[in-house]
């Protein structure tokens, strides 16, 4: 019996075709701004419309802000954060490479390879033809790369 | 910087951001590529209104039914999460249950206009207990 489920970046995979790097990032965006506002709502233990009251503005247009389908303006997120006594922060830079910082051909010869413990460790398991690839992304924004070769039923 | 390895990253980003332990039942999958397949032309969108459900979840936790749209469906056994992805061209729900270590498990996914028998919760409850033991049998 195969596996039963699988993991986030297999589902993602579902989409891979179909997007553009922009549409991703203003996905993430979008999701973490829409997060933000619905969370501060909680926390002053509001309904949307007491919140929109709050915010001096309708309560369809809270619903567009935490439906996530509300493209922001930079105007309108600095007068969101002022009236939430939030701080907002945006960042745009170049994007950092990633960069290999090793890669263990020893490990090549390694004869049992433990996926679970991996797993369990945080790498990414990436699949070619001849060798599966863990990929262990660390902090500072380097990448650990392990790879063992596949061994095939003969 | 090449469109694949820039997904590739981005990929990797989400899965770090929304951090580990999202887990989704391999028929869950399935149910997302046909809804997907209908919808097309919505990919964009559809994506975008996950994204957002996935960092809700992330973010709210057992209380992501508080935000608007989602609901809480109250079991003897077991509570589920029903989140709403709404757009233009599509209305689906999308079901999940958190384990003991309270790392989502998305169950199941269906068009929320497919009739009222299709969305009625109570006749899934057999399918989502089953799918979740599913899931919980492979550790």
């Amino acid at each position: 019996m195969g596996n039963k489920s699988v993991g986030l970046n297999d589902f993602l995979q579902m989409f891979a075709d179909e997007l553009m790097v922009s549409d991703i990032t203003a996905a993430m965006c979008l999701g973490k701004i829409s997060s933000a506002i619905a969370k501060r709502r909680i926390e002053l233990t509001m309904t949307q419309k007491e919140f929109a009251n709050y915010l001096q503005v309708t309560q369809g247009m809270v619903s567009r802000w935490e439906g996530g389908d509300y493209n922001f303006s930079v105007r309108t997120l600095a007068d969101i954060a002022e009236k939430l006594d939030m701080e907002l922060l945006i960042d745009l830079r170049k994007r950092k490479e990633i960069q290999i910082e090793q890669i263990d051909e020893n490990w090549n010869a390694c004869q049992n390879p433990e996926k679970k413990e991996f797993q369990e460790r945080g790498c990414r398991i990436l699949s070619f033809p001849r060798s599966e690839v863990y990929s262990h992304m660390c902090k500072n924004n380097m990448c650990k790369i392990y790879s063992f070769e596949v061994r095939k039923e003969m | 910087m090449n469109k694949r390895k820039a997904l590739e990253e981005l990929a990797n980003y989400i899965e770090q951001y929304l951090e580990s332990g999202f887990r989704f039942h391999v028929r869950f999958l399935e149910e997302m590529g046909e809804l997907i397949k209908k919808a097309s032309g919505s990919e964009r969108e559809i994506f975008t209104a996950l994204i957002k459900q996935l960092i809700y979840v992330k973010d709210h936790g057992k209380l992501v039914h508080q935000i608007n749209g989602n609901e809480i469906i109250k079991h003897q056994e077991r509570d589920y999460y029903s989140l709403h992805l709404k757009g233009k061209c599509f209305n689906l729900r999308l079901i999940l249950t958190f384990d003991d270590n309270s790392s989502p498990v998305f169950l199941c996914a269906f068009y929320e206009r497919a009739g009222k028998r299709a969305s009625d919760y109570t006749q899934m409850k057999t399918t989502l207990k089953n799918r979740y033991e599913e899931v919980l049998q492979e550790g």
